[in-house]
């Protein structure tokens, strides 16, 4: 495998980290180590869901709820939460166009729209 | 110095031209750099012709007047490139300074890398750089967008924020952010280079699934996206857009066609012996005043 094929078949460091945090920021209540490998999926084994859970936790990222051993995981108020509150604020502000921003998708043309309708109506 | 001083200038104005075409088709990995560099190497050359150029006002000044049988460019070219390169230096200053207010007014906290779920309504992901040159940085996804994808869509999304970061899309932004305002003819190349950055991040977001699916993924946050907010893009007849992310993604693989990357390869070659030819014929004449 080269380095090129390597390095987009590999999860990159801190993707997992916030795969996980995204299934405990959905989840309406605490969930064990176990219900996250669940809802992760994508063949993680334990082990790594525990590590991520234990590092982010040293993070602060997320807390602890429960007797150790069985505890139960959920999405912490921290400073990434206020990193997050500051974004948030900024964006409402209209940082939109921010160049240093690489974002998911930009905003569409109406000809655009339509084409794109039309295709998640189809095949895609 | 009559001809191949203005060599770079053209080459600029050729990228320009086919740089959304060949970017809508090419294999983003590979083309991806060479479409930076490409930018970066014509920018810089194309600002030396115009400081050579605008250099041959040396016989207007009082004491170098001998000079004006050997000066090879009519005082009006020489004029408008100084006011070319007084404009680029300006754009390129704004450039920067706005770069910089814009990382300024982002959120620095003593942990900030990683990920971070921005608590609003809005449809939004993105990465920022810690810095041009590193690999590391922030991915914000709104809740918003989360509320909206299943698992295999978040992964999808998350997987092509990290591949920015991974792959240091950041670095060839920012080349091609003050190649562009430096030399606003090469401001497609930059549209090219940041479309091919999205459809980098696209293919290495479809290594953990499919091209399908990416595609599906790409499309449904678009349109959460601009259902929410009024489009203020005006239409442009080779705008590179979301939809040709899309089409990329759904479309038979191509790959890069050869006349494309061979007429790229012509235009860095022919840039730098035309470059080399202007600067001995500028060296003379720079002798010629020292003397």
């Amino acid at each position: 495998m080269d380095r090129d094929q390597e390095s987009r078949t590999r999860r990159p460091a801190g993707q997992l980290e916030g795969e996980i945090l995204a299934v405990l920021w959905a989840a309406p209540e605490p969930l064990s180590a176990g219900e996250v490998q669940t809802a992760v999926g994508g063949g993680l084994a334990y082990n790594t869901v525990h590590t991520i859970l234990t590092r982010l936790h040293a993070k602060g990222r997320v807390v602890r709820v429960g007797p150790s051993g069985r505890s139960s995981y959920q999405a912490a108020k921290g400073p990434a939460e206020s990193a997050a509150d500051q974004m948030r604020a900024a964006l409402d502000a209209g940082a939109d166009r921010a160049e240093i921003l690489m974002r998911f998708v930009t905003t569409l043309s109406p000809a655009d729209e339509a084409a794109l309708r039309a295709a998640l109506d189809s095949d895609l | 110095m009559t001809i191949a001083v203005y060599a770079p200038l053209v080459c600029a104005v050729l990228l320009a031209l086919i740089a959304a075409p060949v970017a809508r088709r090419a294999r983003p990995s590979s083309s991806l750099w060479l479409f930076a560099a490409a930018a970066a190497v014509v920018g810089l050359a194309s600002v030396w012709s115009l400081v050579m150029l605008a250099s041959m006002l040396i016989d207007d000044i009082p004491g170098y007047a001998g000079l004006q049988h050997r000066i090879p460019v009519p005082d009006a070219i020489s004029v408008a490139a100084l006011v070319l390169l007084g404009a680029g230096l300006v754009r390129a200053i704004l450039t920067g300074a706005r770069r910089h207010r814009d990382r300024g007014a982002l959120p620095s906290g003593p942990d900030s890398s990683g990920t971070v779920i921005v608590q609003s309504g809005s449809v939004d992901a993105f990465a920022v750089a810690d810095s041009m040159l590193r690999r590391t940085g922030t991915i914000y996804v709104t809740a918003g967008l989360l509320g909206l994808l299943d698992r295999d869509q978040i992964r999808i999304v998350l997987a092509h924020e990290a591949a920015h970061l991974s792959r240091r899309h950041a670095l060839a932004r920012g080349l091609v952010a003050y190649a562009a305002a430096a030399v606003p003819v090469l401001v497609p190349m930059r549209d090219a280079v940041e479309f091919l950055c999205e459809r980098d991040a696209d293919e290495c977001a479809a290594a953990l699934g499919s091209r399908t699916q990416v595609a599906r993924t790409v499309a449904i946050a678009a349109l959460a996206r601009s259902g929410a907010r009024a489009t203020r893009l005006a239409p442009a007849l080779h705008r590179l857009a979301v939809a040709d992310r899309v089409g990329a993604l759904t479309a038979v693989r191509r790959g890069n066609s050869g006349w494309h990357l061979t007429t790229l390869a012509v235009a860095l070659v022919v840039t730098a012996a035309a470059v080399g030819e202007a600067t001995r014929d500028f060296a003379d004449i720079a002798a010629a005043v020292v003397r």
